[in-house]
């Protein structure tokens, strides 16, 4: 640094002013010849256009030239006090010149300092230098998408030919690296949304950022809680609902894997005449309970038919046992017509004038004599029955006779 | 144009500051190395009552060359020519770095005070001197008085 030019806190003493540079002397040398001091530089300088002393003009030889000035001389310049060369700037130091240098370099916050970034070129306060480091134009960053580090000041160039795309917004046009677009598309201001109420029915659509005013204005708003509430039950509602239909989905499984077996069964049970069903009835207790129930109720049928069999049954054996009565009396007067037949025999042959045939006959038809009378009944069952219409001339010419007994018609059956 | 030496600045500072009685140095806004100087002229001189006007300018070399000086208002001196050129040792072969501008000031004040004729620029106005040297004062007193008194008088 140029000492000539600091500046000094107090008034210096005349004599420790250079006559040439009119400030007190920086390493100031003596003229051997004439004894006046000045700063080797001021000297140096002047005599290069005269060799004389500037100040009494006396003649300065080569040979005889100037040697250091006395050691009080030096400290006293060199104590004298100075403000720092940046007290403009704002630096309020105060210190011997000699120890300014070392202030400089070492301890002025307000020394001025090249930015460490070539392409910067700017002077920058030691105590801003920091700061200006972190805000260099020319000072190195990180893209976000590729990685690469850039010049920050040819970063905005470089994001349009970033080779990771840059992607631009379809609502408001912009574009950002890949990294902010998802969060963007989510707050961009120009993103068409739909009323919050949408699904109450308001049917409200525009820009995101006009949203918050819509709300104010939404007739939707103040039901909001009510409808929240009916969505909330509806959703019960129809969960519920789809459980009963799962429920009625399982029951009708069942019952059609019911109403299979128990056409299979019926179809068994088909093969079985109903005596062999009641035992098929017992033999099916194996089947599952709601089977067994059908069976059951099957059974209870058949039971109720056999029922209604077994009084068929005693009709019957009531009609037979009358049928057997009938018959005995048919043969009874079978019988008696036989008798009677005999008797007419016995009597036509006499009448002819031959004798009876058959005597051994004759006795049965006098017992059997008083026979038509009884109608029958009274006729012995051991009575013979003998062939009848084996004279058919004679039975029709006894017609009359038997039209008499309401049995008449089955005895010519039998 | 190189920044102002500390020294320049310094003697401009102190010119203004703590000025010579009867001399005035003022630069110019423009061109710091440039002064209009007025200087009065000295008591018991012809040039008495006058205020003469200069000019001054420190070259690039000042301080290690001289300034150059020049009296713009018309002077009747031998030293000093038609075209104001100043003859004074110490604008030229006599010029030291210790030297500054009051000081160069001061000296042509004194030879405003004490012409030397046998140091001539002007040879005429020296012959003249040297011939008849009341009759020469009366005509300097006459040209101060026609060129240097309508000049208002610098403030000391």
């Amino acid at each position: 640094m140029d000492l000539n030019s600091v500046v000094y806190v107090e008034s210096v003493n005349s004599n420790l002013i250079c006559c040439v540079c009119q400030t007190p002397f920086v390493d100031p040398v003596v003229i051997e010849s004439c004894g006046h001091t000045f700063c080797k530089n001021c000297i140096t300088q002047a005599l290069l256009t005269r060799s004389t002393c500037p100040v009494d003009r006396s003649h300065i030889s080569s040979v005889n030239e100037f040697r250091p000035a006395a050691k009080i001389i030096v400290n006293m310049v060199n104590e004298l006090l100075t403000y720092c060369p940046n007290k403009n700037a704002g630096c309020t130091y105060q210190g011997q010149r000699q120890l300014l240098i070392y202030h400089l370099k070492e301890e002025c916050m307000f020394a001025k300092l090249a930015c460490r970034n070539e392409e910067c070129g700017e002077m920058i306060l030691k105590k801003d230098l920091s700061k200006h480091m972190e805000s260099c134009k020319a000072r190195m960053v990180k893209c976000e998408n590729c990685e690469a580090k850039v010049q920050l000041s040819t970063l905005e160039g470089h994001k349009f030919t970033c080779p990771v795309k840059n992607i631009e917004c379809p609502f408001c046009h912009t574009t950002r690296i890949q990294s902010e677009h998802t969060l963007h598309l989510e707050e961009c201001p120009e993103k068409p949304v739909t009323c919050l109420h949408v699904e109450f029915g308001c049917s409200w659509e525009g820009r995101q950022c006009d949203l918050s005013d819509h709300i104010v204005s939404c007739s939707y708003e103040p039901l909001k809680g009510f409808f929240s509430m009916y969505k909330q039950r509806n959703e019960a509602l129809e969960q519920e609902n789809q459980q009963l239909r799962t429920n009625i989905q399982e029951l009708n499984n069942t019952v059609d894997l019911l109403e299979n077996q128990v056409s299979a069964m019926s179809d068994w049970l088909s093969n079985f005449t109903d005596p062999k069903g009641l035992s098929s009835n017992s033999e099916g207790q194996h089947l599952n309970s709601s089977a067994h129930d059908i069976l059951l109720s099957g059974n209870d049928h058949i039971k109720n038919e056999i029922e209604n069999l077994n009084f068929s049954l005693v009709d019957i054996d009531a009609i037979m046992t009358e049928n057997m009565r009938m018959q005995e009396e048919i043969q009874s007067v079978k019988n008696i017509c036989h008798g009677l037949r005999m008797q007419m025999h016995y009597l036509l042959m006499e009448k002819r004038g031959g004798e009876p045939s058959v005597g051994t006959t004759g006795s049965v038809v006098r017992t059997g004599l008083n026979g038509p009378i009884g109608i029958g009944r009274t006729v012995p069952p051991n009575a013979n029955n003998s062939k009848s219409g084996h004279d058919t001339s004679l039975e029709s010419n006894m017609r009359p006779p038997r039209s008499l007994g309401p049995e008449s018609p089955r005895q010519e059956k039998l | 144009m190189a920044a102002l030496p500390k020294r320049i600045i310094k003697e401009t500072e102190r010119l203004i500051a703590d000025a010579v009685p009867g001399i005035s140095a003022r630069p110019h806004e423009d061109n710091l190395r440039y002064f209009d100087v007025d200087i009065t002229g000295p008591e018991q001189s012809p040039f008495e009552g006058g205020v003469f006007k200069l000019e001054l300018f420190l070259p690039e070399e000042y301080p290690m060359a001289p300034p150059k000086v020049r009296f713009l208002t018309k002077i009747y001196h031998p030293n000093i020519d038609k075209l104001g050129r100043i003859c004074l040792d110490i604008l030229k072969d006599k010029w030291s770095p210790a030297l500054q501008i009051r000081t160069v000031l001061l000296s042509i004040q004194a030879l405003l005070s004490a012409p030397n004729p046998d140091d001539p620029l002007a040879n005429d106005v020296a012959q003249h001197w040297k011939d008849n040297e009341p009759e020469a004062i009366a005509k300097a007193r006459e040209w101060t008085q026609k060129y240097a008194e309508n000049l208002v008088p610098p403030q000391e």
